[in-house]
């Protein structure tokens, strides 16, 4: 491995890890969790580093694949299931103050979705991409993010109905 | 406005979460990724089978210290050594699913496994005779399966489910099996495929075992893929508290392993200075297992059907001194 492509992952990860771990925080709703993914992600950029490198951006190979990894990482086997209690998750570090009490809302409202709806509703209004642009982060077609992301939404008024009335007129 | 947008951005506001990760260690297990994929790829030139021999530096003795071990299973033989000389190239996922669709006919005889659309569980690269595992694409659907990849055209070829268990006599399986039993959601561990062996304990039925791979050491507990008593996992788990993981299992359950039983697992690293784990249970009972360089392993069995019992653990030294003990006192 030549020496510049080390050091031009390390610079890559070193200036994407925070905004991706954003990201992944997002689909899970769990800080450790989300970096665990990243990382891994990040793993599988410097395997396929100059593929990626030439045929679309690295950070948006990165990102989807920080997406994809959740979404696997959330079809969890019979029984063996661990489950990510998202009532408890981040309980050493209360902040009771209103921004904080929106925040987890938020997280608590996405986590009540499937992982493909919070990563069309992560990708189409956290990251603003287009539908057609989503669709070829999840691998899928544009009838399916719209209708994912139209059945999300509808699925996350009831819980912060303000701000997806306010938000999702796009 | 995009009040959506803003209220995303609100959520993922990380002020006050430093990043955990070390970037030069995260490169470290980046390249170790990726040279296992080169190493698999050049097996081609190479003649099969000799990429897998090299593994494990240090083998430590599968059965130890006061476990009763059970009459050991004879594994089938191993296939031809020559099914990876002849094909030693990277199977591509979807082939491998086609060519592994006979071998999972038998895991539809157990409650925890059911026809699934079946995909690779890792994103690995794999070549004929290694052990991979597939994971269903429904949410709640069965649990993944372990399968060896056949020749292309000897796909009906038996592979039992002893196939899948492996003691310390062959690190480079144990390795493996540990290796593809990791779960998706542990994607994050590095491929212990050719990982160091530290410590192993067990019999035919669970072996457990510490192996160091990417800079890092895991905890490995292997049991039978058709055995319902919840054993088999694969965490990262280092320098810290000594501590085994409890599990029971009943005689209803249609297992290849029946019998009720009380099962003890861990291992990690703890004390350099150590020379012994020695478990003590409430009736009086001792198990001792030896922990070399720091590195330790344990698998003990209680028959019966008691269920777990609080166990006090102590690290033991050369002379016999308590080091640390657990729970402390």
């Amino acid at each position: 491995m030549a020496r510049g492509y080390d050091e031009e992952f390390v610079e890559f990860a070193t200036a994407s890890l925070s905004g991706l771990r954003r990201t992944a925080y997002l689909m899970c709703g769990d800080w450790q969790h989300a970096e665990d993914a990243v990382q891994e992600a990040l793993i599988r950029v410097y395997k396929s580093w100059r593929r990626v490198e030439r045929r679309e951006g690295l950070l948006a190979y990165a990102r989807r694949t920080t997406v994809r990894i959740l979404i696997d990482q959330s079809r969890r086997p019979w029984r063996r299931e661990t489950s990510a209690d998202l009532s408890a998750h981040d309980a050493a570090l209360p902040d009771p103050t209103e921004r904080s009490v929106e925040r987890d809302a938020m997280v608590r409202a996405l986590s009540s979705l499937s992982p493909r709806r919070r990563a069309c509703v992560v990708l189409r209004y956290y990251h603003d991409l287009s539908v057609a642009e989503t669709a070829r982060a999840l691998g899928c077609s544009e009838g399916t993010v719209k209708s994912q992301t139209s059945d999300a939404l509808r699925a996350l008024r009831p819980l912060v109905g303000e701000v997806v009335d306010a938000g999702s007129s796009r | 406005m995009n009040h959506l947008h803003d209220s995303l951005h609100q959520a993922a506001d990380d002020t006050g979460r430093p990043l955990t990760t070390d970037v030069p260690a995260l490169l470290g297990r980046a390249r170790a990724s990726r040279q296992r994929s080169l190493r698999l790829r050049a097996v081609g030139t190479l003649g099969g089978g000799a990429a897998l021999t090299a593994a494990a530096v240090l083998v430590v003795p599968a059965l130890v210290g006061g476990s009763t071990p059970r009459p050991a299973t004879p594994a089938p033989p191993a296939p031809p050594a020559s099914s990876k000389a002849a094909e030693a190239k990277t199977v591509p996922d979807d082939e491998i699913v086609r060519r592994c669709q006979p071998q999972l006919e038998k895991y539809f005889d157990y409650p925890m496994y059911r026809p699934e659309r079946w995909r690779v569980a890792h994103d690995r690269d794999y070549v004929v005779g290694d052990v991979v595992q597939l994971d269903g694409h429904s949410r709640m659907g069965s649990n993944p399966v372990l399968c060896e990849i056949p020749e292309e055209g000897r796909e009906q070829r038996d592979v039992p489910f002893s196939r899948f268990m492996a003691d310390g006599s062959d690190p480079a399986r144990l390795t493996e099996l540990c290796s593809e039993s990791a779960l998706n959601r542990r994607e994050t561990f590095p491929d212990l495929r050719g990982g160091q062996v530290l410590a192993v304990d067990g019999d035919a039925d669970v072996t457990v075992s510490l192996i160091a791979a990417g800079g890092q050491t895991f905890a490995c507990v292997l049991s039978s893929p058709t055995w319902d008593a919840g054993l088999t996992d694969v965490y990262a788990w280092g320098r810290g508290d000594v501590f085994l993981n409890g599990s029971t299992t009943g005689s209803s359950n249609k297992s290849i392993v029946d019998g009720p039983a009380s099962y003890y697992t861990g291992a990690g690293l703890t004390d350099p200075a150590a020379r012994t784990i020695r478990v003590t249970f409430p009736d009086g009972h001792v198990e001792e297992r030896p922990v070399r360089n720091g590195a330790y392993a344990v698998m003990i069995r209680t028959a019966g059907e008691g269920g777990l019992l609080e166990t006090t653990i102590e690290v033991l030294g050369a002379d016999d001194r308590v080091l640390e003990e657990f729970p402390p006192r």
